[in-house]
């Protein structure tokens, strides 16, 4: 919820305040009511079809994250950027494309000069339909159900994606399987498990959001409110978190510690599994986890306390980084991958932002929190654009042009003089900038991300720290990129079901009892099912 | 409608009257003469008919779903019928869609009760009053919040009285305790309600007005000369002229009554939980558009639209039998 990567969610999933669900979906939007036959697992012909992995070798990383698994950090742009895509991808004709955003929505075309710049350089004018992503579901089911899709279009955690495919996206197959995705080369360049979000039943139908550990949700704090308070971010039980949060909270002067409900953070202290955990042969959910009780409690006593802000169930994403950007909340929960916009969203120049690691609620040492999915989701191109296809794949691979071209330079940063000043080397948006490029390109199409914080000195060493720290821990979705078909049919409202009785239980509007009941619908309603099926695929993947 | 409109008519002058029902002159005209009569005023109907059988007919069709396994992506024809399993939601008694029924039927009560009479009695004060200059100032005024879109709205009352709203904050601020309206399940009925009244109260009255402006003066002038003072004349006077306005909008409310504000409601749905705020019509959207439970959304939505149109034909009934015009005459 609340994040840049915050995948394809329900406002009210959002509004679970970092629900595990909303995680979930983060770690499962290839598994959470997608649902994708896994290219390496379920048949051993998904290998065929899988784009080949071809990295990019143009620039060296500053701090190197392969073997954390984390992505690279950069502390200086590249001095000379090559220019990586030769020809405009685009053929003159309109591209329209439908996606999300978590940022505020930019200025028209005519007033936009970035945007100009961007159709320029496309060779397309390219048209860009955005939705917050809280509404994307409920956008892009009626979307669907209008017969209205864009050109290119982010496909949404709606049920029967795979038929939804069938019927109205291009197979991509012909054009990406195997060697045939050198032709793409930016394309080519993300990494082979994040294809396995857009495989269904042995064909591509589209090009992944590539993200991983990036996407992982972690406690951000401003770590210049916390000093001024003499406040460690160091916290070491669910105690000390509570006290830390009442220090930081000061309701005559309307300050509340945390912007939203820390669901994931609390979920994080007790170990819950990511989503779906292995038990043997079984696969078990982590409704049926023994400490959700304990954990509602928790979260219960942050929220009567007036610790969480009080409109934390009844707004937008963008609220958070309000919040905490003019300091109304020290702590948000959020992906690793909105510290930029954590960053470019500061009031006070002051502004420090740090990673609060998660306790063992009891005290016995690190809590663990969740591995971000290897995509957050992924674009198709529809079927009525069929004989564009070749136009629209160049259009997806100009977008995922990797850090240190000029592609890169420009999608993120503008033009320099209008959109960026140059700093030490390094471009730094200006607010022109941040304002005219938010045309959710990143959820269109996306190189493999970089850590690359020039706003600020000292931030790209921080989170790639940070991350060092916490991801190689990090909790992995055993199913994320598995195929159930119940999970497609059902999953989506089943997890509905649970993210509304969350934040009522949070609210208090039902009893932390309520919990064992709904798990209990839950598990015969389907999610019995959709645990069996996922058995079976994982076991079939060995 | 005036009862000479009713009256039995004679049988004579065929042209002017505007009457529905043919009299044994009319009987005697075929078909083609008619036509031939007619045929301007036909034409000009043409263009709406299509509209109306393009957006009020055609979309019936679309109501096979709730008998079809429905599948989106196989469509109407390919999905498998499953006669009225669908409805077994409705007639075994789902306890999310008896919620969601409760939760319509309360509202539907509120709004008949509180809502309803607003505009009426704001009518009245405002032709009470002397001065046209206030009156037009006031009426202008009330009619603004009828055209900002709900999104708006919502978003006035969350700025106002949201956790963080001006009145929370400066209650905090100067050491009280805030008090809980958005996303507050007990206050979300009075919430919507007070939404209901602010945005179109003010509207709703220009109907009330409009027949106000119709009642002879005459009468009051009668009244008043028998002594009766202002509650007499509203009484004896001022109500009954509102009357046939007053049984016919009731009448078409009861259409509705099963329709209690979705945009109004979906937009505040989260921050209260459907608990209290799920009624019908964002149970079909949650269940169908969202969930892809189609064909039971279908259901849904075909047993509401069957209660409506029952509700209004019994209401007009029951005018008829009141001796008032309703809606109709059947």
């Amino acid at each position: 919820m609340s994040t840049p990567d915050s995948r394809l969610v329900t406002r009210r999933t959002l509004l679970a305040g970092l629900g595990a669900f909303g995680l979930a979906g983060a770690a499962g939007c290839s598994n959470e009511g997608r649902g994708g036959t896994s290219g390496a697992d379920t048949s051993g012909a998904s290998s065929d079809v899988r784009p080949a992995y071809l990295r990019y070798t143009g620039v060296e990383p500053d701090l190197a994250g392969a073997e954390y698994n984390i992505p690279n950090a950069f502390l200086r742009y590249p001095a000379n950027p090559v220019r990586a895509v030769e020809a405009p991808p685009g053929d003159g004709k309109p591209i329209n494309v439908l996606t999300y955003t978590n940022t505020p929505i930019p200025p028209k075309v005519e007033q936009n000069l970035f945007w100009q710049e961007l159709n320029n350089r496309v060779g397309s004018p390219v048209s860009v339909s955005l939705t917050p992503s809280v509404d994307y579901t409920q956008k892009f089911a009626t979307t669907v159900a209008g017969d209205q899709l864009a050109d290119i279009f982010l496909v949404g955690a709606v049920p029967q994606v795979p038929q939804l495919l069938q019927a109205k996206a291009t197979d991509l197959t012909p054009h990406l399987a195997g060697d045939k995705i050198k032709k793409y080369p930016f394309l080519a360049n993300l990494p082979e498990t994040a294809w396995n979000a857009c495989i269904f039943g042995n064909k591509v139908y589209g090009v992944p959001i590539s993200r991983g550990a990036i996407s992982s949700q972690a406690l951000y704090c401003r770590a210049d409110l916390l000093e001024q308070r003499g406040l460690s971010a160091q916290v070491k039980n669910a105690d000390e978190f509570v006290e830390l949060c009442k220090a930081l909270t000061d309701r005559r002067r309307n300050r509340f510690a945390l912007a939203a409900a820390p669901t994931a953070f609390v979920r994080n202290m007790f170990d819950m599994p990511n989503n779906w955990s292995e038990n043997g042969t079984a696969v078990v959910s982590y409704f049926e986890h023994e400490a959700h009780e304990q954990a509602f409690e928790l979260l219960r006593k942050l929220w009567s306390s007036g610790y969480v802000h009080p409109d934390a169930f009844s707004g937008q994403n963008q609220d958070l980084k309000v919040r905490f950007g003019n300091g109304t909340s020290a702590l948000a929960v959020d992906t690793f991958s909105a510290w930029p916009s954590y960053l470019q969203t500061t009031v006070d120049p002051q502004t420090r932002i740090g990673i609060i690691p998660p306790p063992k609620h009891d005290g016995s040492g690190q809590g663990r929190i969740w591995l971000g999915a290897p995509a957050i989701g992924f674009t198709a191109i529809s079927k009525k654009a069929e004989a564009r296809v070749e136009t629209l794949l160049a259009y997806l691979n100009f977008l995922a042009a990797p850090f240190g071209t000029q592609e890169y330079l420009f999608r993120k940063f503008g033009l320099p003089g209008v959109h960026h000043r140059v700093v030490n080397g390094n471009p730094v948006l200006t607010p022109k900038g941040f304002s005219e490029t938010q045309l959710g390109l990143m959820y269109q199409a996306d190189s493999p991300w970089t850590i690359f914080l020039p706003e600020k000195e000292g931030n790209s060493a921080a989170e790639f720290n940070a991350m060092k720290q916490l991801c190689p821990d990090a909790i992995a979705d055993p199913v994320a990129g598995l195929y159930s078909e119940t999970n497609v049919r059902k999953g989506p409202q089943l997890t509905e079901t649970m993210t509304q009785l969350t934040n009522d239980i949070i609210q208090g509007r039902q009893p932390v009892s309520a919990w064992a009941g709904a798990v209990k619908k839950w598990k015969s309603g389907g999610g019995d099912q959709i645990a069996e099926e996922f058995a079976q695929a994982l076991e079939a993947s060995r | 409608m005036t009862d000479a409109d009713l009256a039995p008519a004679p049988s004579d002058t065929t042209r002017d009257r505007p009457r529905f029902e043919p009299t044994a002159g009319e009987r005697k005209i075929s078909l083609l003469l008619r036509l031939r009569r007619d045929y301007p005023v036909l034409l000009l109907a043409i263009p709406g008919m299509l509209v109306v059988c393009a957006f009020q007919y055609y979309p019936l069709w679309g109501n096979v779903i709730a008998f079809q396994d429905y599948q989106p992506y196989l469509g109407v024809n390919q999905s498998l019928w499953s006669g009225f399993e669908n409805f077994s939601i409705v007639f075994n008694g789902d306890p999310e869609f008896l919620n969601a029924v409760k939760n319509t039927l309360i509202l539907t009560a509120i709004q008949t009760v509180i809502v309803f009479p607003a505009p009426i009695v704001v009518a009245l004060v405002l032709h009470s009053l002397l001065s046209n200059r206030i009156r037009q100032i006031v009426q202008t005024i009330i009619y603004l919040p009828h055209f900002m879109s709900w999104v708006i709205v919502v978003a006035v009352f969350q700025q106002v009285l949201g956790g963080t709203g001006m009145i929370n904050n400066w209650l905090r601020s100067h050491g009280y305790d805030p008090i809980h309206v958005i996303g507050n399940a007990e206050a979300f009925r009075a919430l919507l309600t007070s939404q209901v009244m602010w945005k179109d109260t003010g509207w709703a009255t220009i109907l009330f007005l409009a027949v106000l402006s119709q009642i002879d003066r005459s009468l009051y002038e009668a009244s008043a000369a028998d002594g009766a003072g202002r509650w007499r004349q509203t009484w004896h006077v001022t109500l009954p002229g509102l009357k046939p306005i007053i049984i016919l909008l009731l009448i078409l409310k009861l259409g509705d009554s099963l329709t209690v504000g979705f945009e109004q409601i979906i937009l505040q749905q989260p921050a209260v939980g459907i608990g209290t705020s799920e009624v019908l019509d964002t149970y079909v959207y949650n269940n169908g558009i969202i969930g892809g439970d189609w064909g039971a959304a279908a259901a849904v939505g075909l047993v509401k639209s069957v209660v409506a149109l029952a509700l209004v034909l019994a209401a007009n009934k029951l005018a008829h039998r009141l001796g008032e015009e309703g809606v109709y005459r059947g």
